[in-house]
């Protein structure tokens, strides 16, 4: 998988794989779609969408994302941002 | 200038995208505002209908609770809690399982998030929590059904 | 067997007694287990904001690696996902949440508390934070930004808040005593009390 860098506008897969079964998910259902940009890398973990299901885990890099929280609610509140921990596989380049 | 409310809208779109459910899993109410149509950038791209989007709640799962409308109004107690006994001894059943490699948090994560809604929320936090490790424990074998039911009626 | 019982208490001592029977989990061990935890509190985290307040190296260790930060502090973190530290500044103000469950960081703040569990603080911190944080009466500036963290992986965040006006030639161990649970996740500012 490629590697982001900071700065770099990525994009939340819109998957829903609780849609296809038993899942784990730790993406938020707010951000799936939606565009943001990476700050930083936040090194690699142990997959949880298998760890919770006993499954072998690879690590697969982790990134803090920052999202504009406008085009998520449209409820027109300004000054507020949102930092979530995004998994590399929910990612793609915007 | 607002965009008008349609029901069913086609759109000349490019082949990869995808049809995007709003991402609020509720049924708020809807509103078709934040996607204007676009131009195609090539004619010869095919000519997709997209159905309202209202007719595609994403499935969200129910623990999935940020930005949620239906607990937005929730007030908050912000007053402390201690912690009784039983919460205390879910909280340290957990780790101990986990320190000894019974049981992951994400195996309990995975457990609590597949109680059904009304319970989920009927349910305490550590009540949740027991839950959730006993169907873990049984579903991994480390006890039968049997013994828990035998259990059970001792306790 | 449906686990339709929510009589937790029953099902909390069968399921020790049959643990216990196996060798799995003994009440020694529980009980161990729990006066570990109980050794976590805010006042940890606290020790932590005031040496960062005084000390601008540790500060700077604290934004780079909260978990060596915390060891410094006798703090441990052995076994402890690895723990964030979020910098206020003039005119940035964090609010931390888990939206998906409620991880918290325990090994600096000790249990989370009951409202970081709600559905209510669930749903509103990435949606509307100033909202919520006036439950507590917290009011920030208008201009300054709040950046609500969603704690939805291995790291567990704390808020490294603004050190109050008038404090300056407090103690380490007075500056600690102002810092409150509330703080170190956003809810609150320190104040003099």
């Amino acid at each position: 998988m490629a590697t982001f860098a900071p700065g770099t506008r990525v994009r939340v897969r819109n998957d829903w794989p609780e849609a296809r079964g038993p899942a784990h998910i730790r993406t938020p259902h707010y951000v799936r779609g939606a565009q943001g940009t990476v700050v930083r890398a936040l090194g690699a973990f142990k997959n949880p969408e298998d760890l919770a299901f006993a499954r072998p885990a690879p690590p697969r890099a982790l990134y803090h994302v920052r999202f504009d929280p406008e085009p998520i609610w449209h409820d027109g509140r300004k000054g507020n941002d949102l930092l979530v921990e995004i998994f590399e596989q929910w990612l793609e380049p915007a | 200038m607002a965009p008008p409310l349609f029901t069913t809208v086609a759109l000349v779109a490019k082949p990869e995208d995808s049809i995007r459910p709003r991402r609020l899993g509720n049924n708020a109410a809807r509103d078709e505002s934040d996607r204007p149509p676009r131009a195609a950038e090539s004619p010869n791209q095919p000519t997709r209908v997209i159905v309202a989007r209202m007719d595609q709640d994403p499935p969200r799962a129910h623990h999935d609770m940020g930005g949620v409308p239906k607990y937005l109004c929730e007030p908050v107690d912000i007053e402390p809690h201690a912690l009784t006994d039983f919460d205390k001894e879910v909280d340290a059943l957990r780790g101990v399982l986990g320190a000894k490699g019974v049981m992951t948090v994400d195996e309990l994560r995975r457990g609590i998030e597949a109680i059904p809604e009304a319970d989920y929320h009927r349910l305490t936090y550590y009540r949740r929590w027991i839950r959730s490790i006993a169907d873990n424990l049984l579903r991994k074998g480390v006890i039968t059904e049997a013994e828990l039911a035998a259990a059970m009626e001792q306790a | 067997m449906m686990l339709q019982e929510t009589d937790g208490e029953r099902l909390l001592v069968a399921v020790r007694r049959l643990l216990e029977a196996k060798g799995i989990a003994s009440t020694a061990e529980i009980a161990e287990r729990i006066a570990v935890t109980d050794r976590a509190s805010p006042g940890q985290g606290a020790r932590m904001v005031a040496r960062a307040w005084t000390d601008p190296d540790y500060r700077a260790l604290m934004v780079e690696d909260g978990s060596k930060a915390a060891e410094m502090l006798g703090i441990p973190m052995r076994g402890m996902p690895p723990l964030g530290v979020l910098q206020n500044a003039p005119g940035l103000h964090h609010l931390v949440v888990c939206t998906l469950c409620s991880c918290y960081p325990r090994a600096v703040l000790g249990y989370p508390p009951y409202w970081f569990k709600s559905a209510g603080y669930r749903a509103r911190a990435v949606r509307d934070p100033r909202g919520l944080i006036a439950e507590w009466g917290t009011v920030l500036p208008d201009d300054t930004k709040v950046t609500v963290v969603d704690s939805t992986a291995d790291y567990r965040w704390m808020v490294l808040p603004l050190r109050p006006p008038g404090t300056e030639d407090w103690t380490e161990t007075q500056l600690a005593a102002i810092v409150r649970e509330g703080d170190m996740i956003g809810v609150t500012v320190p104040k003099l009390s």
